[in-house]
């Protein structure tokens, strides 16, 4: 529909509408005006009389007028001068409703002469008389039936409108209002009629109903006009509506014609493709992909590689069109020649008669989400890796591996574990890790190894437990561990893992080598023995004579041969330290003595250095229990070290008053001191410090070792401080109670 | 009258050595060279001192200490061994012996021994005089 059509029309209606409602209104004044001049405007006396009374009694003359309740008596003459002097048409008529008597005016506006309905019938005059009910009840109650109706007084007799025909046989319109005629006797002898003019009123009547259908009419334009408005409002906002839609989604909305070619974008799509709404216009649906120029299923196949996805979107076409819609994903072009994969849902839209008119395409960019696939799907195959590189490394590592929960029960275990043990993964399931313990019953093992949970729990690892398992034949087997908590995402104990070694390869080689140790130790000791003692007989003159060039090489032979016994000494006890089986002989020792005796003992080589050595002691002995050969075997090292080196200065021997029921002794000496970054390997067995400029050091770098261990079987520490260039300080403290 | 003192020790080197020293000191030195031989002379030259190694042929010195003891001589041992071990020690200890020295020994710490037995010896009379 033309809008603007609409529109007059509009303006035509309320015009008009405005037009007849004013017409309306002043004839219904008009009209008003003139009933009220009917009702109320100069009445005659017989009309009067006609309005109060149903009949009238005509008696003779000289008889006074006279109203009763329904009659009203007048004279012969009186009734004969009313119908005279009434202005209105007035006839009576005999009880066969033949007129009788007019007073002329009737004929006189109707246009006939007076003698003209002299003894004719009401109904020849009243052309209604016969055909419309009223007025034929109302004639016949005049007439006809005039007795019966008096009687019964069943009919309403107030005035009724009828037409009368004029002379043209054109019917004019009256009131006419009948009333009986009585004689004196009281007989009913006939009725008078009295017809009103009501020309002017119909006329009106007949203007005003005009104007009333016009009005209707007009009104009945106007609604429709109104509904139609109201109807173009809807679809006005309907149309902002789905178009706010349209622009607002964030998904691209393309609408393309039956053969594919665009007819809008939205703004999503536009951007999606980093072109302008306009640009995308009139292009082929197909023109967007990647591979311009080529059909879709070429395209397709290209871009996806793959025969199973060419399959698939013409399955999906085949949807499009057999059940109007379908859903595909696909890729498309930007404008920066980025390829974009997008998923589109097609849709065809239908026009009234059910063909298709449009192609609605919804595409939404799957960027982001085939980068999350991506990324989960990297993520998967990465965890996956991890986890088959773990369980790879956990099933064919040597070293066993358990896993149990926070309790301790074993929840996993690796192939290793069931070599080791010889029980298989479902008998050590379920089994607690100290059931697999030799001494699982001893009072020593449970304090053990409660002492050990609590370290586990506190550090969270563990390492160099040494235990030893029974195996399932009854085998001991050494072990060794390292134990860490698993924790779960909460920080809370998930459970425990536990590397497992078999050392009983370790433990028999150890032993085979302390073996050889000590045999080697004695078959050094034997020729050394000779040597030693052949040398001391020499200088001491057993042998005779000697000249001082040979006791000066005599005595070169013999403190290197006391190096080689010291060597082998050290050896052995650092052998026994490892196997344990190096064992304290304690005695009462006091100690001041036993420290002055080992400073006595190296004077001489101090001062061969030309190093001052001093002691201080406090006031009174020391007694203490220890191993007195061990405790002077430590004093000797350390003081032999701090002369060994230190070029020049002295060494400081210092016993401590005891406190705490212990006693400490430091050696201090002005030497080249320890490399802060070798400090703490310098009790490692074999460790010498890397010293390229100074002197060559002497020994197999065992002495500090062995002291460190010696001191700790005696329950006490050790420890050094050192300033390189400046010198160093061991210092010692031993219980005086340490071994008994 | 010098003390007699019998080397048992199968290295023919240690003992030439032993020998002269204590020779030199002013004892009278006889030598055996394995456990039976030890045995035989603790009776044949009736020792105040027996100088016993712990590794030797045919009968070990642990054996020959253990058999003197059963034999019931009283006589005193210092046992001399290249196994610096505390366990040996003790159970020599145990069986007797008076002293217990690692080879290579010292010959200071051998007389310091060598006298203090027979000091404490020749106070108690432990042994049958020849």
């Amino acid at each position: 529909m033309a809008p603007k059509k609409l529109l007059n029309a509009e303006e035509d209606t309320s015009d008009a509408l405005y037009r007849v409602q004013c017409r309306l209104t002043h004839l219904e004044n008009k009209h008003k005006r003139l009933v009220a001049l009917e009702e109320e405007g100069v009445k005659g006396e017989l009309e009067t009389i006609m309005e109060k009374a149903d009949a009238i009694m005509v008696a003779s003359n000289g008889y006074n007028t006279h109203a009763g309740t329904k009659t009203m008596v007048v004279s012969k003459s009186h009734f004969n001068a009313l119908i005279r002097e009434c202005r209105k048409g007035v006839f009576i008529v005999d009880k066969t409703g033949s007129i009788q008597e007019t007073n002329g005016n009737l004929e006189t506006l109707l246009g006939y002469k007076k003698t003209d309905f002299k003894n004719i019938s009401l109904k020849s005059i009243f052309p209604l008389a016969d055909r419309l009910e009223s007025v034929t009840k109302y004639f016949d109650a005049f007439t006809n039936h005039m007795y019966l109706f008096y009687e019964r007084k069943k009919y309403n007799l107030s005035p009724i409108e009828t037409t009368v025909l004029d002379k043209r046989r054109k019917p004019v319109p009256f009131q006419v209002k009948a009333t009986y005629v009585k004689n004196i006797q009281g007989q009913l002898v006939g009725a008078i009629f009295l017809l009103k003019d009501i020309i002017r009123r119909r006329k009106l009547e007949k203007q005003i109903q005009a104007e009333k259908k016009k009005l209707e009419q007009l009104l009945d334009v106007s609604k429709k006009i109104e509904i139609i408005e109201r109807l173009k409002q809807d679809l006005q906002e309907n149309r902002m509506y789905i178009e706010s839609i349209i622009e607002s989604s964030t998904d691209g909305i393309v609408v393309t014609d039956t053969s594919g070619f665009v007819k809008r974008v939205n703004r999503a799509f536009a951007r999606l493709l980093g072109h302008s709404a306009a640009d995308l216009v009139d292009r082929h649906w197909a023109e967007l992909n990647p591979l311009e120029g080529k059909d879709y299923y070429t395209f397709y196949g290209e871009a996806v590689r793959g025969r199973s996805y060419i399959k698939e979107l013409l399955e999906r076409m085949g949807d499009l069109f057999s059940k109007g819609e379908a859903y595909f994903e696909a890729y498309l072009k930007r404008s920066d020649e980025i390829v974009v994969p997008v998923g589109c849902g097609l849709y065809w839209v239908h026009n009234k008669k059910g063909e298709r008119a449009e192609g609605i395409v919804i595409v939404r960019d799957l960027t982001e989400r085939k980068l999350a696939e991506k990324k989960i799907e990297r993520a998967y195959f990465e965890l996956r890796e991890a986890k088959e590189y773990l369980e790879n490394i956990i099933s064919t590592t040597v070293d066993g591996i358990i896993t149990t929960d926070p309790r301790g029960t074993i929840e996993r275990i690796n192939e290793s574990i069931e070599v080791m043990t010889g029980y298989s993964e479902d008998e050590l399931k379920g089994m607690h890790i100290s059931d697999l313990s030799l001494h699982r019953a001893d009072h020593s093992y449970r304090q053990l190894r409660s002492k050990m949970v609590t370290e586990l729990f506190k550090d969270g690892r563990m390492t160099g437990i040494e235990s030893i398992w029974r195996g399932k034949n009854g085998a001991n087997i050494p072990v060794e561990a390292n134990a860490a908590l698993l924790k779960d995402k909460k920080g809370g104990v998930a459970g425990g893992v536990i590397g497992v070694r078999d050392v009983r390869e370790r433990k028999k080689l150890e032993k085979m080598k302390n073996d050889f140790i000590s045999n080697i130790s004695h078959e050094l000791r034997t020729p050394l023995t000779s040597i030693k003692g052949s040398i001391d007989n020499l200088l001491d003159g057993i042998a005779g004579h000697l000249n001082d060039a040979q006791r000066e090489y005599l005595t070169i032979i013999n403190s290197e041969s006391n190096r080689l016994v010291r060597l082998i000494d050290d050896l052995l006890d650092l052998n026994k330290l490892e196997a344990r089986s190096l064992k304290l002989l304690p005695a009462e020792v006091e100690y001041v003595s036993l420290v002055a005796q080992a400073v006595y003992s190296l004077k001489d080589l101090a001062y061969d250095k030309g190093l001052s050595i001093d002691m201080a002691w406090p006031a009174a002995e020391i007694p203490l229990a220890g191993d007195r050969d061990r405790i002077y075997q430590v004093l000797v090292n350390l003081i032999n070290n701090a002369i060994k080196f230190t070029e020049q200065g002295k060494i400081n021997v210092i016993v401590e008053d005891t406190r705490n029921g212990s006693v400490t002794t430091r050696i201090r000496d002005t030497g080249v001191g320890i490399p802060p970054d070798e400090i703490e390997k310098i009790f490692d067995r074999f460790y010498q410090i890397q010293r390229p400029l100074a002197e060559k050091s002497r020994g197999a770098g065992l002495g500090l070792a062995i002291s460190k261990s010696l001191i700790e079987m005696h329950g006490g520490t050790i420890r050094v401080e050192s300033r390189e260039g400046t010198g160093s300080e061991f210092a010692f403290t031993l219980p005086l109670r340490g071994v008994s | 009258m010098k003390k007699r003192i019998l080397v048992a020790d199968d290295e023919k080197a240690v003992v030439r050595i032993l020998k002269d020293r204590l020779t030199h000191w002013g004892y009278e030195v006889d030598s055996a060279c394995d456990g039976e031989e030890t045995l035989r002379k603790v009776g044949s030259f009736k020792p105040d001192l027996l100088l016993l190694d712990l590794k030797m042929p045919k009968l070990s010195g642990m054996r020959v200490l253990e058999e003197n003891r059963r034999r019931g001589h009283r006589i005193p041992v210092l046992i001399l061994t290249a196994l610096p071990s505390e366990a040996m020690a003790d159970s020599c200890l145990a069986r007797g012996a008076a002293d217990y020295i690692c080879k290579p020994f010292d010959s200071r710490r051998i007389r310091e021994s060598v006298e203090r037995i027979f000091s404490s010896s020749s106070d108690g009379a432990v042994h049958e005089q020849p």
